[in-house]
């Protein structure tokens, strides 16, 4: 369907899946399990389903920049349909580079074209950094630059999805020493309602839920880097299992020591759950299979801001700061003193990189070093 | 090699929480009972382990009621022996939990058959017959 006769139908969402085949067991299905995902009230499943149900499909235009498509392979990877993948069903998605089958010119013309019949009423969704550094050239798209594109598109758009922490954040690309100058979506568009959903990748179900929310009830409630409250108010600490353990001061020393075993907290071995805000502890990964830290291997705290520059993810949160500079004092001492990271410290001249790599050391990981 | 063939595992103790939502079922159950309210209560948003989920559905037993939805996965719908509580599991493709409620109500809302979809059969079952 092209975004023209997308725009003169007056179909609803729930005659459309009801002519696909989803049944509204499905739907509500699928409602209940955003709900929960998002703790939303008792009743939320039921009037989400409702009110989805009486609307148009809406139009998503999927812009993505400098990323590794885990955002996309998150919400999408599964040889059969997922309750997580219905969203697709539930919006037009009229431009997504990787998943559509036009190319060239054909897939940039149909960008424009939704672009205009959907004027001030499509959702942007953003992964990816943005490069600005020498006006953007370091990643284009059909010739245009990475920030030239998300002007002219975030121009007419109701609202804004950054999807993944290189969006929200600046991610990966944003990393010390930013070659590239990138930046995340929001340092750039001031004027326009702007959702951060970040995680390397983000959980698929807080994807969905998130634009679930968004086609229903609004922009949901956000915090101070503008998250959504449902799936990211509470640390990773706060819902974590092995929580009761971290109360009772019973923490693994190793990864392969006795408390390891027992399944006891990773607190000193470097987890970040206690300053990590998401719903992992909760929704979980893989199909619901697990998370890191029943796994295993704490919290590296993916959904925060400059979480690969916070220092070792094997240092624990007591023992240093949170100031990535002092982390990295200490991360280059405790390689210093049991000689691992000496390669790295005769080298220390040669490159402003190389000197501020940090190594995670035998020690770092709980290993004895004798 | 599959996961639980990996000899290391964790202790899965009940941690009390079983007795709490017992608490608050009976709060609701109350409620249905003399305003005629509806409720939920979603346990994969509390920290609760295995065994208190096992604690739990020891705790309400087993009802005369146990049906099955088949979309995209299963769901199972159990009534407790909580007349009005009832216990509902959605499945994902993979036999995954995606969600696990307690609803206390007269019979949950994805049990009703919705009125587009009986309006769809009607037309439907008019242009075969």
């Amino acid at each position: 369907m092209t975004p023209e006769e997308n725009n003169e139908t007056t179909e609803t969402l729930g005659q459309n899946l009801i002519g696909n085949g989803v049944s509204r067991r499905t739907f509500l299905k699928f409602c209940s399990t955003v709900a929960s995902a998002m703790a939303l009230p008792p009743t939320a499943a039921t009037a989400m389903a409702e009110t989805l149900s009486k609307a148009t499909r809406q139009s998503v235009i999927w812009l993505s920049f400098q990323e590794c498509t885990g955002c996309t392979e998150s919400i999408t990877r599964s040889h059969k349909p997922t309750l997580e993948s219905l969203i697709f069903d539930f919006v037009s998605l009229d431009y997504h580079h990787t998943l559509q089958a036009a190319s060239g010119d054909a897939a940039e013309h149909a960008r424009e074209e939704a672009q205009k019949a959907h004027k001030g009423k499509y959702i942007l969704i953003v992964d990816g950094a943005i490069p600005v550094k020498d006006d953007g050239v370091y990643s284009t798209i059909a010739g245009i630059t990475n920030l030239q594109m998300l002007k002219d598109v975030a121009a007419d758009a109701a609202a804004i999805v950054s999807v993944g922490s290189c969006a929200a954040f600046g991610g990966l690309p944003k990393a010390d020493p930013n070659p590239t100058g990138a930046v995340a979506v929001s340092d750039i568009i001031k004027d326009k309602p702007i959702i951060n959903i970040p995680g390397c990748p983000p959980i698929p179900v807080v994807m969905t839920g998130v634009l679930a929310h968004v086609l229903t009830f609004g922009i949901p409630e956000l915090d101070s880097h503008g998250r959504p409250v449902a799936f990211f108010g509470e640390s990773i600490h706060d819902r974590c299992y092995r929580r009761p353990f971290y109360d009772r001061g019973l923490f693994a020393k190793a990864f392969d020591d006795e408390g390891a075993r027992k399944g006891w907290c990773l607190f000193e071995v470097g987890c970040k759950g206690p300053t990590t805000h998401n719903a992992c502890a909760t929704v979980k990964w893989n199909n619901g299979t697990s998370f890191p830290i029943q796994s295993g291997h704490g919290c590296i705290g993916c959904s925060e801001p400059d979480f690969w520059d916070a220092g070792s993810f094997y240092k624990a949160l007591s023992t240093g700061s949170m100031n990535p500079g002092e982390w990295a004092t200490d991360a280059l001492l405790a390689g210093a003193a049991v000689g691992v990271a000496s390669g790295i410290l005769n080298k220390a001249s040669k490159s402003k990189a190389e000197k501020n790599h940090k190594p995670v050391t035998l020690e770092d990981m709980g290993g004895k070093n004798e | 090699m599959n996961l639980i063939d990996i000899p290391v595992k964790t202790l899965d103790k009940p941690t009390g929480m079983a007795n709490a939502v017992m608490n608050e079922l009976s709060d609701h159950l109350k409620r249905l009972a003399d305003d005629g309210e509806t409720n939920i209560v979603d346990l994969m948003s509390l920290p609760m382990t295995e065994a208190d989920i096992n604690e739990l559905a020891d705790m309400l037993g087993v009802g005369e009621v146990k049906a099955t939805i088949s979309s995209i996965g299963t769901s199972s719908i159990r009534e407790t022996a909580y007349r009005g509580i009832w216990w509902v599991t959605h499945y994902g493709d993979d036999e995954q939990v995606l969600s696990e409620l307690i609803e206390i109500t007269q019979v949950p809302d994805i049990l009703i058959t919705h009125m587009d979809e009986i309006r769809h059969s009607a037309q439907a079952m008019a242009t075969v017959n």
